[in-house]
């Protein structure tokens, strides 16, 4: 990117960047789309022994084992029920993909630079890590995620 | 110097990249044979393999115009061919010029595979053939050898005669007379031209020509540099050097260095010193490609060609479909699997690499680690045959390396404090591999000091890794010495021994999909014990119903299994629970507690008897749904190690399968490791031996 020249990029692509949004129980999440590899339909994963609840298990990816992340359990809400409109959403993180739990994914949000407004400052024992900011919109707010934080953990042997 | 014959670019390319592939093959089989060598400097096969091993390399540089390895194995050749004329003895100084000359080769061939100038030769040449040149007794070995004919020789008279085909085989041999001119202060040259015919029957492609050479040395020029501008046509051709002693020059002393020893690049010591340390650093295993014997190969692609004519069967089978044919379809669709079965193995058995090619260069890293510590060390290979997955084999040289370092360290003592122990001077180590069930095991073993568990127990309890009060079997308290809190203790090493970067040997086969155990017979010396999986990619699996999920147990841990009543499993104190069976008692696993899946029966009614590395108990299991070959996918490789678990697999209806780790399994079902069944070949009679 940095070697192309400046003329060639167009001013709307320099400064703008686009995140997938879902819903999560009430509330909506996002997460950059240049991560997302593709969106599923939910199918029951393979559990796992002792791991944390949120690690919902494996799912078969066209031939590849997939683990998915259960973002409702992650976050601590009370519905983790299954509906029609109950996604797995495939991003990769650090060459590998992982499967996302969320309950219906809503748009594309395009932003432009300078319109994520930084992660309010919590009690220190509230981990905040995994949030890359906030986007305010007209009928609330999106709260940005980042994917590679959120997961990180859970992928053994990573940093 | 030989010109490289003119090939195209395409063609030299091929040929270069066979050739370090080869160099590297008859590199460790130089190296192995030389080791070999010195202990039974009679042997004639291992001799001839080496010189053989010599000559091809020889060979191949020359060809490709790689000047400098020309030369060392030209010099090295010399050596070797007086061994074979039985001039000289191998012997361990020798021995010692040999195995450097090797990694100066290694060193070269990496310079020219990576385009960079190769490393100065001449000063460890020179030495290998003062070798041959001063035959005396040990004092000969060493630089020493080509001072004392600098020295003793003012002039030579050579003959050079090219055979009559020598024009059709080798270089012109003018080239050879311009390089000896370049050595010379004074050079005289008589041509005998005594044998041409005469011109009616002159044949062109022969040559009939031969020479006299009478030189002065130039200064700083030896005998074996004089010896050496012959060494492209020594094959096509008779050479005589003569040695004509300068009058009233004396013999220099042996041993001493004549001033003018040649001081161009690092002394031959020095580098042979720096590079010798690169080489026992590390026991890698060409990784980019693999060599296949082409009947491997052939066999597939028949296979393929059969594959291919059933699938067409099958094919004709259904466009042409009437219930009628429904059996002949069936055979068909039988025929095209037994073929596919056949290549999958097949296709498998390409990645099999022997073990052999990992321990390769263990000989001359135990020799050298050896000597440095003043450690007198038997190096016993067992099993080099055994195979297992070439990607395996690349990863498992690191492992090997560490625990023979630490043997050879830490483990084996100095010939005195065995003396004082009762136990012969030299130390054995064992390192073997043998394959068993679906794993492959490798051990590395000692007769040394072994572990102390005392120390190692309290040592943990100090560093608070164990409860004071925990009762530890033997194989407990000596895992614990491969626990990060153990590795980096300064003390603790003073104190046991041991333990010094065993944590990161674990993780390392652990990464493998392995286990790392240790064992230490009270002054027996200690046993490491690398579990491997055979191949990390198909396995034949027992496919398990546990609630709504299926699982797989990898059919080689399955001894049998049977069904059971809730009467046959009596309650122990406490919570768990034994089979009585008629021939033996087992200890229970129930396998959806160790899963942690809910619903399912209280008492499954069925056992599946596991036998694994020491395991034997009774997994209990609602429902098996039969045998299937199933590819295995890792879990670290896309999730992370879950105990239990040793990967993943896609079932036929596209559901994602656990497979189980019958070992891990055990551990989580709370078994511990039966004492009588974990002897495992060999080691421990060796030690006692």
């Amino acid at each position: 990117m940095s070697v192309s020249p400046v003329r060639a990029v167009s001013p709307a692509t320099a400064v703008t960047s686009q995140y997938m949004t879902f819903r999560l129980g009430q509330q909506s999440y996002a997460v950059d789309i240049l991560a997302v590899q593709e969106i599923r339909r939910y199918s029951a994963p393979t559990p796992l022994p002792e791991v944390p609840p949120h690690v919902s298990g494996l799912v078969n990816l066209r031939g590849a084992v997939v683990p998915v992340f259960d973002l409702r359990v992650r976050f601590g809400l009370p519905d983790t029920s299954v509906g029609r409109l109950t996604v797995i959403i495939v991003v990769v993180i650090r060459e590998q993909s992982v499967g996302l739990v969320v309950d219906e994914v809503t748009s594309v949000l395009r932003l432009a630079a300078g319109g994520l407004r930084p992660t309010p400052a919590f009690d220190p024992h509230i981990d905040t890590s995994f949030i890359l900011g906030i986007a305010p919109r007209d009928d609330g707010m999106v709260t940005i995620l980042d994917v590679d934080r959120l997961v990180a953990h859970d992928l053994g042997g990573l940093p | 110097m030989p010109n490289t014959p003119n090939f195209s670019g395409f063609e030299l390319a091929n040929l270069r990249s066979t050739f370090f592939a080869e160099a590297r093959e008859l590199l460790a089989v130089l190296e192995a044979g030389l080791i070999d060598l010195e202990q039974r400097p009679g042997d004639r096969g291992v001799l001839d393999d080496v010189f053989r091993a010599a000559h091809s390399l020889k060979g191949g540089s020359q060809t490709l115009g790689f000047v400098a390895v020309g030369e060392l194995t030209h010099a090295l050749e010399t050596v070797l061919d007086a061994w074979r004329a039985g001039e000289l003895a191998p012997q361990s100084a020798h021995v010692d010029a040999l195995l450097s000359t090797l990694d100066l080769l290694r060193a070269s061939l990496e310079a020219e595979h990576e385009g960079r100038p190769a490393p100065e030769v001449a000063s460890t040449r020179n030495r290998l053939l003062g070798i041959v040149s001063a035959p005396a007794p040990v004092a000969a070995a060493g630089p020493s050898g080509v001072a004392e004919h600098r020295g003793a020789a003012a002039r030579y008279r050579i003959s050079f005669s090219p055979y009559p085909e020598a024009a059709m085989q080798g270089p012109d041999p003018l080239l050879v007379l311009r390089e000896l001119r370049t050595l010379a202060a004074t050079f005289e040259v008589q041509l005998d031209d005594g044998d041409v015919p005469a011109l009616a029957d002159l044949d062109p492609e022969r040559i009939a020509l031969r020479w006299q050479i009478e030189l002065v040395p130039a200064a700083d020029i030896g005998e074996a540099e004089i010896r050496e501008s012959f060494s492209f046509v020594e094959d096509i051709a008779e050479i005589a050097i003569e040695a004509i002693p300068a009058r009233g020059d004396a013999q220099v002393a042996s041993g001493a260095v004549a001033p003018g020893q040649p001081a161009s690049g690092p002394g031959p010591s020095a580098s042979a010193a720096a590079s010798s340390q690169a080489a026992a650093l590390t026991l890698g295993i060409d990784s980019s490609s693999i060599r296949v014997a082409i009947g491997k190969v052939d066999k597939i692609v028949d296979l393929v060609g059969e594959l291919v004519i059933a699938q067409s069967a099958v094919r004709e089978h259904l466009r042409s479909y009437s219930p009628e044919k429904l059996i002949a379809l069936q055979e068909a669709a039988l025929v095209s699997e037994r073929y596919l079965r056949e290549l999958q193995e097949r296709v498998m058995g390409i990645r099999m690499v022997s073990v052999g090619t990992v321990l390769a260069r263990l000989p001359r890293m135990v020799r050298e680690l050896g000597a440095e510590l003043g450690k007198e060390v038997r190096l016993e290979i067992q099993g080099a045959e055994t195979e297992l997955d070439k990607g395996l084999a690349e990863q498992l040289g690191d492992p090997i390396l560490h625990l023979v370092r630490n043997a050879l360290d830490h483990g084996l003592e100095s010939p005195e404090d065995r003396a004082r122990a009762g136990k012969p001077t030299t130390g054995t180590l064992v390192v073997s591999a043998h394959a068993h069930g679906g794993s492959v095991f490798v051990e590395v073993s000692d007769d040394g000091r072994g572990l102390n568990r005392e120390r190692i127990r309290a040592k943990a309890i100090e560093r608070g890794l164990v409860a004071a009060d925990a009762e530890l079997t033997d194989q407990e308290v000596f895992t614990l010495v491969c626990s990060p809190g153990f590795s980096t203790a300064e003390a603790v090493t003073q104190l046991s021994g041991r333990g010094v970067g065993l944590d990161v040997v674990r993780r390392n086969v652990q990464a493998i999909g392995g286990e790392l155990s240790v064992q230490s017979p009270p002054g027996r010396g200690a046993r490491f014990e690398i579990r491997l999986p055979l191949t990390l990619t198909i396995l034949d699996g027992l496919l398990i119903r546990v609630g709504s999920e299926t699982c797989v147990l990898p059919l080689t841990e399955v001894a049998y299994s049977l069904r059971v009543w809730p009467e046959q499993l009596p309650r122990l104190a406490g919570s768990a629970e034994i089979l009585h069976l008629r021939e033996e008692t087992l200890p229970v696993v129930h396998l959806d507690r160790v899963l942690n899946v809910t619903g399912g029966e209280d008492t499954p009614p069925l056992a599946v008897v596991v036998q694994s590395g020491g395991f034997r108990y009774a997994l209990l299991v609602e429902r098996l749904l039969g045998q299937a070959q199933i590819v295995v996918k890792s879990l670290e490789t896309h999730f992370r190690r879950v105990a239990g678990i040793m990967g993943a697999t896609i079932l036929g209806d596209g559901r994602v399968a656990l497979i189980l780790d019958a070992q891990s399994v055990a551990v989580s079902g709370g078994v511990r490791r039966t004492r009588d069944t974990n002897v495992i070949a060999g080691a421990p009679e060796v030690l006692a031996s």
